[in-house]
């Protein structure tokens, strides 16, 4: 019978932080047995059960006992949060599907063709199954980056004196501000894309090419030299962009130190990758003989004597361009945003 | 009464304040939980266990209220008492509840006027 209230108290006090425990167990038992007349000790089941009742679920009193409410994403930034997600769970998802969507026909090029139904069928399962948990990664990674931008400070300082001065311009005429939403997506989306990246150099996914002549075959598309060099480089031009995001989401503003940030991110970036892409020694072996035996001289003067310098020239410049364009339009930002 | 739950709550959100004035009130001197959840509903105060003594353990964490183990009877005891930053707090309070008071009887009122209620 006493075990009845030993196993409600334990029902309430296990719900509560570790160092409360102890004193609320010790506080609710004295309360019971006063609560059990003056027979206390010799109370029946009856009286013991009235009591339990009378104080109701150990839920509901354990959170009444917990001091501060209980959330993940707090209701001063759900707004944002919710926007992030519309933002990013379809763009992450429908990107995933398409990317596995070819993998599963890479995957399947193997295979005989006979029954082509069912190869459609399997390479849209494996689209679809990696699209979904794509779209449960970039939900757990959002609501982690909101969790700990919101215990880190990137909320409002409370503790400043408001003033009239202190109002915002309209949105229409407040040019400097960086949403969380657009930050945040930026960081998720860097966060999933440097995967991906690191993968790939670290060869657990192949880049590859597919011949088909009479038979199917995988080829490394990049030598093994140029996929080690890239590793390192990978890393380091994913953290520059998630420490870029995350100055961001610390200022939201264009600032000039958030403006230096981004630019001297992205050149560095752009600097490293463009430098690999320009050294010898970039396409694999397989692939430069594959072209030497291609007997289509269009393609063949396109690509040049330099196994396919013409077009590296061009994603190089292509990525310098971008580059450029984005510096631009971070100075652009924040020198509007100072008037 | 139209609605029996939304009702309840505008009485919740009503008698919430209420309480931890009550609450101060009764503790000028010092009781147990379940003594004082007899005190107060002696006195019409319609709170229930569950909701005082969580209460209770949130004032003295907030420094309105002391607490202190009699360990001399068979069963052990914890008796609250308000602090001295409670008694501050309980007399401000007081006074802008019957200020409230005034004001809710000048607005809603039966035509009594300021100063009657003092």
């Amino acid at each position: 019978m006493g075990n009845l209230i030993e196993r409600y108290i334990y029902d309430v006090t296990r719900r509560l932080p570790e160092k409360e425990r102890e004193e609320v167990s010790r506080e609710l038992n004295a309360n019971i047995y006063d609560m059990l007349a003056d027979n206390a000790d010799a109370a029946d089941e009856g009286e013991i059960r009235g009591v339990l009742q009378q104080l109701g679920s150990p839920a509901a009193l354990a959170e009444k006992y917990r001091q501060n409410p209980q959330y993940l994403i707090s209701p001063a930034i759900y707004d944002e949060y919710l926007r992030t997600l519309k933002l990013v769970l379809p763009l992450v998802g429908l990107a995933v599907l398409a990317a596995g969507t070819i993998a599963g026909a890479i995957d399947n090029l193997g295979y005989d063709l006979v029954n082509l139904s069912q190869v459609i069928a399997k390479i849209l399962a494996k689209g679809l199954a990696l699209g979904i948990s794509a779209v449960f990664q970039a939900l757990m990674w959002v609501t982690v980056g909101f969790v700990i931008a919101e215990r880190t400070g990137a909320k409002p300082d409370k503790s400043k004196e408001w003033k009239i001065e202190d109002l915002p311009e309209t949105p229409a005429d407040d040019k400097g501000r960086i949403p969380l939403s657009d930050s945040i997506a930026e960081l998720v989306v860097t966060v999933v894309f440097g995967i991906i990246m690191i993968l790939l150099c670290s060869g657990v996914l192949p880049f590859s090419f597919v011949i088909i002549r009479g038979e199917t075959r995988l080829y490394s598309l990049f030598s093994p030299g140029f996929l080690a060099s890239c590793l390192p480089a990978m890393v380091v031009v994913i953290s520059l962009s998630v420490f870029d995001c995350l100055v961001k989401i610390r200022y939201g503003r264009w600032t000039p130190l958030v403006c230096g940030t981004t630019v001297a991110s992205s050149l560095i970036s752009t600097i490293i990758v463009v430098y690999l892409l320009n050294r010898p020694g970039l396409l694999s072996d397989e692939f430069l003989a594959f072209i030497r035996g291609l007997e289509n001289p269009n393609l063949l003067r396109f690509l040049g004597a330099g196994g396919g310098r013409t077009i590296i020239l061009l994603i190089s410049a292509f990525i310098i361009i971008v580059t450029i364009g984005e510096c631009c339009y971070a100075l652009y930002r924040t020198l509007r945003s100072r008037r | 009464m139209p609605d029996n739950d939304q009702f309840q709550s505008f009485l919740t959100e009503l008698r919430r304040g209420s309480l931890t004035l009550a609450v101060l009130g009764c503790l000028q001197e010092a009781h147990y939980g379940y003594g004082l959840l007899q005190a107060m509903q002696e006195k019409f105060i319609d709170i229930e266990a569950n909701t005082l003594y969580p209460l209770l353990r949130r004032l003295e964490s907030q420094g309105l209220l002391l607490s202190q183990w009699d360990t001399s009877e068979s069963r052990p005891r914890k008796y609250y008492s308000i602090s001295e930053k409670g008694r501050l707090v309980y007399t401000e309070l007081l006074a802008e509840w019957r200020k409230m008071q005034r004001s809710i009887d000048s607005i809603c009122g039966k035509g009594e006027e300021d100063g009657q209620f003092d």
